[in-house]
């Protein structure tokens, strides 16, 4: 299993959503089983129900607000073009992802949607797209170490957004 | 990530020879009209750098990406990337020499094999053939220039010309402000909905440097400047550093900002002096446009 994916998912509340591959021999959240269908909504609506789910000043988007957000790929950490090609290849509306490299995985995205795709990206950042993660792990460690107290400590966001700043709230 | 880097380098070289056979064979065919050629523009850029003290690297990533070097070309749009949107406008604006400062095909080597059966990949070489299309990169000599055409252009559009000391046209000393207020001029000067800070707001700043990519980079900027302003960088390298450096007590600051609001504005620069290396054509700097938007 996928701990990083399982514990984003669970952070998003998207547990009920997933759609798991069912792949022979494999448990789900595995590598890949990064699929979700959502109550039909669009980009801008999850945007803003994961923001403020997850308390993120960070939140970077590609695509029109309006679009149709169904299926949803999600991904954690770092992405690179074949990973996004993989959740791409599977009809998703929607990508969540971490962190993109600016000269690679976003501009595909933003060119699959010049083509005339209707997609959208929300990019959480890295930090925030693998915190949750580390929340699984704490997770998973109790259930065979019980002598000590485990606790996980999110690492936060790191960064603010300058307006916010302005306003005071860094 | 190495590894796939240095056997994309060889590839590289490898059409950069096949390429070098076409020029000598390619450039001499009949002239159709009095146009030149996507070949011949970027011969006089050569040229032109060559008067200017800067010799043609053999290892670049500078070469043609797309279309045919010998189409005459109508008109010349630079842009920060030869993004599907770009070509797009550049077509209609009847601009078919993109002279592009990042890649065009999704990677830094433009390599292209892997996206053969890649349906983007098709829809955007059939746009580029469609409208006959050029697509040169224009990246490691442009930032050869003395000084840096690129970082210039940047520098210009955030005012701080008056604020560069000595040689370094990277670092700036400034009248005394704070984080919180120097970013807001970063985000309405760069016209960016994306900009991401690292530090305390109230920060006093009057050292900048504009840093990079890479971590070593911003570790060294780090060291002379109270703030680096950097232009994408990997989200666990740089900006863990930063963070755990604030963490110890240090009274340091980034202003992080996207790859495109770093870069955009140097290839407007560029449009000006290609149109007096190719007085004869029409040249226009497309802006790529901020790539991201957010929730406000």
């Amino acid at each position: 299993m996928d701990g990083q994916l399982r514990g984003l998912a669970r952070a998003l509340g998207w547990e009920q959503y997933h759609q798991p591959d069912g792949k022979p021999g494999e448990e789900p959240y595995h590598p890949g089983d990064a699929f979700f269908r959502l109550p039909e909504t669009t980009l801008k609506s999850v945007a803003l129900k994961i923001r403020a789910r997850l308390k993120l000043n960070g939140l970077r988007l590609i695509g029109a607000p309006q679009t149709k957000a169904r299926k949803v790929g999600l991904s954690h950490g770092l992405i690179l073009v074949p990973e996004l090609r993989r959740l791409l290849q599977a009809q998703v509306d929607l990508v969540v992802i971490g962190e993109p490299i600016e000269w690679e995985a976003s501009p595909y995205f933003q060119d699959i949607v010049a083509s005339g795709q209707k997609k959208g990206m929300i990019i959480l950042g890295h930090a925030a797209s693998a915190d949750p993660g580390s929340g699984e792990v704490a997770r998973w460690l109790k259930t065979f170490i019980t002598e000590v107290p485990i606790n996980w400590i999110p690492a936060g966001e790191p960064f603010w957004p300058p307006k916010q700043a302005q306003q005071g709230r860094p | 990530m190495n590894d796939p880097h240095l056997s994309r380098r060889h590839f590289t070289r490898l059409s950069l020879l096949s390429g070098a056979g076409l020029l000598t064979g390619a450039a001499r065919s009949p002239a159709q009209n009095n146009a030149i050629t996507a070949r011949q523009v970027v011969e006089r850029i050569q040229t032109e750098l060559a008067k200017q003290g800067i010799a043609w690297r053999a290892q670049t990533v500078d070469t043609f990406k797309a279309g045919d070097p010998d189409t005459r070309v109508k008109g010349i749009a630079t842009t920060f990337m030869a993004t599907l949107d770009v070509l797009q406008r550049a077509a209609a604006a009847g601009k078919n020499l993109v002279i592009t400062h990042e890649p065009t095909f999704w990677n830094h080597f433009d390599t292209t094999q892997e996206f053969a059966a890649d349906p983007l990949f098709q829809h955007k070489m059939d746009f580029i053939a469609r409208h006959n299309l050029v697509v040169w990169r224009f990246h490691d000599h442009i930032h050869a220039r003395k000084p840096d055409t690129i970082f210039m252009g940047l520098t210009k559009r955030l005012g701080w010309e008056r604020y560069i000391t000595g040689d370094n046209t990277r670092r700036y000393v400034m009248p005394e402000t704070t984080l919180a207020a120097l970013a807001g001029e970063a985000q309405s000067r760069l016209k960016s909905v994306s900009v991401r800070v690292i530090g305390d707001p109230q920060l006093k700043v009057t050292r900048v440097i504009n840093a990079s990519h890479s971590l070593d980079a911003n570790i060294a900027a780090l060291r002379e400047a109270d703030v680096i302003l950097v232009g994408e960088a990997r989200e666990w390298d740089s900006i863990e550093y930063l963070r755990d450096l604030t963490a110890l007590g240090h009274r340091k600051g980034m202003i992080l900002v996207a790859h495109q609001s770093w870069e955009e504005w140097g290839m407007e620069d560029c449009a000006l002096w290609l149109r007096t290396l190719a007085p004869e054509i029409p040249c226009e700097w497309i802006p790529s446009g901020e790539p991201f938007w957010t929730l406000g």
